[in-house]
């Protein structure tokens, strides 16, 4: 029995002891943790390394999850080019821990981004260059950071696609378009009796400032909007099933995180957080993308955010047949790389 | 963290006083008898693992009912405390050991098909699945940490089927939900399923089985 016990623990004890596991190479693929305070997020490291370029992906949500980045198109077209950082932030996707809901701040979700950049450093070196992909969500993450002291010094260039950085801004353009494409929908009967209490809500719910509650449902609407538009790219890739059956997603962390109480306060917190009026701070190149048919976060932000962006060097993408998801994969995809490879 | 740990051992204290109200039953008769050992896969639902363990026999009613066809049904009801040390591995994710103590019922049918239901609390370590860094802000340092991971209380709830062989082991198959916390998501469920066999040394942790006998007729 001793002797089991001492066979344990020595097994426990290498297990704890292993090499890094860096890779510097075509085709790396590495996953390790990065742990503040109470909270471990995961960081997987895929593609081309040695390139010493990396795109950082800020995902969406709060509580979604980078797994759902991890798309054939940008293993195919972008992970050639250059090291793709895929990282759950807090509270969203394989991320762990006992951290109390107290902690989910968004000052804090940028503090995680300059830990993540910081420790990719100390892998993979000194000269690596980042750009950072912020999404939806994430573009409150990336503007919490690029903001913050120097912090923009540490990054070669911003993409900032489909995202928001002003809640406010965000959902009296969710509802103008709305109301605006759905009375068109109603006026022609297409699709009407889904349009309708789409309409009906929008009306009921004039302009203004949009308390969390209102905003959450203007958001279910941009979602549901986006489901019965017309011309949208078709797009086969079912995402949420090869992460759960290839990526070894943990499917239940991943739901909770979207759905938790932690999680819907934080949503609250972020309803009056706006960077319009401190974007000027920032300089370095940007890239904004959205889809013109995107109800969740619709284009007017990106104008927004190019209309105070301190930086000279802006390019702006508007996907003609894309939503809120990358629809047309190909196209946004080789619009990263371009940015990228211009702003080296 | 004071308070958390408060609460779980009132949890503890709770369970166990309720399991032991169940021994508040007038026995029969009391018999000394082996304990049952068991070994399953453990699986999440994909991910391997395996979980051992020991059943501590506390009670058996034997039960004897008659039918509306005026055929017998005996049933048998027995009543265990368990000990079990579970492991299983999510690739990139995490690997989990557990410790469980638990209270478990089976009810088996004369032909050796039973049913059995079991609730256990526990303790639970995790180990992340990558290298993991410590990253101070202010100072900049970034140091490994070894054997991350965080420690967690468990309540297992779970539920099977299986059968029983003369020779005193049994073939079984039962699912359970691994709820830990406090976690980052307040409460983190994990669904498993084992498949394991358990069987009965002879003279094994020899305990004293209460054995009740129970006949239940139908009003005149």
């Amino acid at each position: 029995m001793k002797q089991h016990l001492i066979t344990l623990a020595f097994f426990f004890f290498w297990y704890g002891c292993q090499k890094e596991e860096i890779t510097i190479g075509l085709h790396a693929d590495d996953t390790f943790y990065l742990k503040r305070a109470d909270a471990s997020m995961r960081v997987l490291v895929r593609g081309n390394t040695a390139s010493k370029v990396f795109m950082v992906i800020v995902h969406g949500g709060p509580g979604s999850s980078s797994y759902m980045y991890q798309t054939p198109g940008m293993t195919d077209i972008v992970e050639k080019e250059m090291a793709v950082v895929y990282y759950d932030q807090r509270n969203a996707g394989a991320s762990q821990g006992n951290t109390s809901a107290g902690d989910f701040r968004l000052d804090e979700y940028g503090n995680d981004l300059y830990a993540v950049l910081k420790l990719l450093q100390h892998r993979y070196g000194d000269d690596v260059k980042f750009f950072v992909l912020s999404k939806s969500f994430g573009g409150m993450v990336a503007s919490s950071f690029m903001t913050k002291d120097n912090n923009q010094t540490m990054v070669k260039g911003w993409l900032f696609v489909d995202a928001s950085h002003n809640y406010q801004l965000n959902d009296s353009l969710t509802h103008e378009m709305l109301l605006r494409v759905g009375n068109e929908h109603l006026a022609n009967n297409h699709h009407a009796e889904k349009w309708k209490p789409i309409v009906e809500y929008c009306l009921k719910n004039p302009p203004g400032p949009f308390n969390s509650h209102q905003s959450l449902l203007l958001n279910q609407y941009g979602w549901e909007a986006q489901k019965i538009i017309e011309g949208l790219e078709q797009n086969d890739n079912n995402v949420l099933h090869d992460a759960i059956f290839c990526e070894n997603m943990p499917i239940t962390s991943y739901l909770l995180g979207r759905t938790n109480a932690a999680d819907r306060r934080f949503n609250h917190s972020l309803n009056n957080i706006k960077f319009s009026h401190t974007l000027k701070k920032v300089t370095i190149p940007v890239l904004v993308c959205y889809g013109k048919l995107d109800f969740v976060c619709p284009q007017g932000l990106g104008d927004d955010f190019l209309a105070h962006i301190g930086s000279s060097d802006t390019h702006k993408i508007i996907f003609e047949r894309s939503a809120h998801r990358f629809e047309e994969q190909e196209a946004y995809y080789r619009a990263f790389v371009q940015f990228v490879s211009d702003h080296l | 963290m004071f308070i958390g740990m408060k609460r779980i051992a009132f949890i503890f204290f709770a369970h166990f006083w309720a399991v032991s109200l169940f021994a508040q039953g007038e026995p029969v008769a009391t018999t000394m008898v082996s304990s049952n050992l068991k070994i399953a896969y453990n699986g999440s639902i994909v991910y391997p693992g395996l979980r051992c363990g020991l059943e501590f026999p506390i009670r058996q009613t034997d039960l004897k009912a008659i039918l509306k066809n005026n055929a017998w049904k005996n049933v048998s009801k027995k009543r265990y405390a368990t000990l079990e040390l579970g492991y299983y591995h999510h690739p990139s994710f995490h690997d989990n050991v557990f410790l469980l103590l638990g209270w478990q019922t089976r009810k088996q049918r004369p032909k050796g098909f039973f049913t059995e239901f079991a609730s256990a609390l526990g303790y639970s370590r995790t180990f992340l699945g990558g290298e993991t860094y410590l990253v101070d802000n202010n100072t900049g340092n970034i140091g490994r940490v070894h054997q991350a991971g965080y420690n967690y209380a468990v309540l297992a709830l779970g539920g099977g089927l299986g059968y029983a062989f003369r020779h005193k082991s049994a073939l079984y198959l039962r699912t359970s939900l691994l709820t830990m916390f406090p976690s980052i998501n307040i409460i983190y469920p994990r669904p498993t399923v084992d498949l394991g066999v358990v069987w009965q040394p002879k003279h094994f942790l020899t305990t004293r089985l209460k054995v009740v006998s129970k006949l239940k007729t139908r009003k005149p």
